[in-house]
């Protein structure tokens, strides 16, 4: 998976969705069984996303996973609960709003534009460039790639998603992919700052 | 119920590094065209897309994975992006556009050492690749270009393929027949090739658009984002150029044309002097890819007689050259006399 072998994700999901939706639907007897596949599915998915989150050192992957997907699905128990409490209030509260205006999408889109707009370029300090140059061969091409970018402090999209190979992607979509690769790597680059300091 | 990957790769369809989100939602095409079961696209869409650095290792991965074949799985990833990437380009925009005209060209007798370079990097890029393919399935795993014949090719039959699949075609010029037509935008191209031509006429029309690409699109794109990669969102159509960028473009020696259109042709048909130079060069790029310059000097040295005159040895190189590399007779009258001229024959005085 940090290696970014392309099958990895696919091959790991096929050996681990199964054993983790049976593990977590016996460790969470009350909730519902549909729900807690789903909660799984978004466990898995969210360590698919990013692999760097696992510690190999703290215990098994499906254990790992395992104990996440139960908090989730409890965290929803909860919630459903209090829900049912304070439903009425929650239908009171809506009705009595005079327009319900962050739900409006343009609204929603400019807010996210703006986020993105103010994205501060990633500053990497000379002695973490020396380190990274020491570990380069712990990163992709494409990874050292976009770091060399950041440290060169450009903002602009294109020559990001150019090095991504995501540059058929409507902008938006590259703005947002873009972003979560650089805050990515910066926390990587961040870790690896903090274990060699 | 069982939860299946199917499920699972809709929660990853939204990050571009996984294929579900790479695709954009174009999944039926990758699975009528590569013939997939819903688990062999549930396993693609939860892979990761090829990285560009490694295009062709990985997409050989992930064909093995789901055993379908490497070239048609490149092929199919290749169009769905430069579709994608023309769908969301501003209207009237391409990064270039160049064709293959009916006429002939006259390609250069010898292969200069840019063209030969260029070749040569082709050819690396498909690191392990093995067996013989045809240069339309080898080019999509090689370079960020699909390939797609279409019969009796036309600027006005490209057009309606782009139409239908939502690509507003945007070509202000006089419908003309064309062996290759080529769109590139966004550093994905699309090449259209006349797929009525013999198999050697199609070869060449292909490696030609090929050249465009590997010559004259691609390391344009690379020195500038090497030079300067905030004007890439400018090459792009994310934004316009800015006084300050004209400047520093100019002082860094970028090219600030950065669209290069080589479809225009006079009333009498001929393109203008620096289009006809790009398609000379591209030309030459064909022949070196399908008949190397070195091979074919081997060939002569091995083959041909060296007690005969040049004007018996020309026709004879020709022959020998056409049937060895499946070449035209044109091309290969060319290829013959920078063949002669590699092994220091010339014509003699009344042969000229």
């Amino acid at each position: 998976m940090l290696a970014g072998e392309p099958t990895a994700p696919a091959r790991l999901a096929e050996l681990l969705l199964e054993p983790l939706v049976r593990r977590v639907l016996k460790s969470t007897g009350g909730a519902d069984r549909a729900d807690s596949r789903s909660t799984c599915c978004q466990t898995l998915a969210r360590y698919l996303c990013e692999p760097e989150a696992y510690d190999a050192g703290r215990g098994p992957l499906l254990a790992w996973l395992a104990l996440d997907a139960r908090r989730d699905v409890l965290n929803d128990l909860d919630s459903a609960r209090a829900r049912r409490e304070t439903v009425d209030v929650t239908i009171v509260e809506v009705r009595g709003g005079t327009g319900n205006v962050f739900t409006e999408p343009a609204q929603l889109r400019s807010v996210e534009e703006e986020a993105l707009d103010h994205t501060d370029p990633f500053d990497l300090p000379p002695e973490t460039v020396a380190v990274i140059r020491k570990r380069a061969k712990s990163f992709s091409a494409e990874e050292l790639s976009v770091i060399e970018l950041m440290g060169e402090g450009v903002r602009d999209t294109a020559a990001y998603a150019d090095v991504l190979g995501i540059s058929h992607l409507p902008l938006d979509e590259q703005r947002a992919a873009v972003k979560r690769e650089k805050d990515r790597l910066s926390r990587q680059l961040e870790r690896l700052r903090e274990r060699l300091a | 119920m069982n939860v299946s990957l199917s499920d699972l790769a809709t929660h990853v369809r939204s990050d571009p590094r996984f294929l579900a989100g790479w695709l954009q939602g174009n999944t039926d095409v990758l699975r009528q065209r590569l013939d997939l079961g819903e688990d062999q696209l549930a396993r693609l869409l939860l892979s990761r897309a090829p990285r560009p650095s490694r295009w062709p290792e990985d997409v050989q991965s992930l064909a093995a994975y789901v055993g379908v074949d490497p070239f048609a799985l490149a092929a199919v990833l290749r169009e769905v992006a430069v579709v994608q990437a023309l769908v969301n380009r501003p209207a009237q925009q391409f990064a270039l556009l160049a064709a293959r005209d009916v006429h002939e060209e006259s390609p250069r007798w010898r292969t200069s050492r840019r063209v030969r370079a260029a070749v040569g990097d082709f050819w690396s890029k498909l690191g392990p690749v093995q067996g013989e393919r045809a240069l339309e399935e080898l080019a999509p795993l090689a370079l960020p270009l699909a390939v797609v014949p279409l019969p009796r090719l036309r600027i006005s039959t490209a057009a309606s393929w782009l139409s239908t699949r939502g690509v507003e075609p945007d070509l202000p010029y006089a419908d003309r027949p064309l062996r290759g037509l080529l769109l590139s935008w966004r550093g994905s191209s699309l090449l259209f090739v006349d797929g009525s031509l013999d198999p050697a006429d199609r070869r060449l029309t292909i490696g030609h658009e090929i050249g465009h690409v590997a010559l004259h699109y691609l390391p344009d794109r690379a020195r500038l984002r090497r030079l300067s990669p905030a004007l890439l969102d400018v090459v792009d159509g994310h934004r316009d150029l800015t006084p300050a960028e004209r400047v520093t473009a100019t002082l860094e020696g970028v090219p600030l044309g950065v669209q290069t259109h080589m479809l225009a042709r006079d009333g009498r048909g001929d393109a203008s002097a620096s289009t006809e130079a790009a398609e000379r060069e591209a030309a030459e790029f064909a022949l070196e890819l399908v008949a190397p310059e070195a091979a074919v000097a081997k060939l002569l040295r091995r083959e041909l007689p060296t007690d005969i005159p040049y004007a018996e040895a020309l026709p004879q190189a020709e022959a020998l050259i056409a049937a060895a590399f499946a070449l035209p007779l044109g091309e290969a009258r060319s290829r013959a006399r920078g063949g002669l001229a590699a092994l220091g024959r010339s014509p003699g005085f009344f042969e000229r």
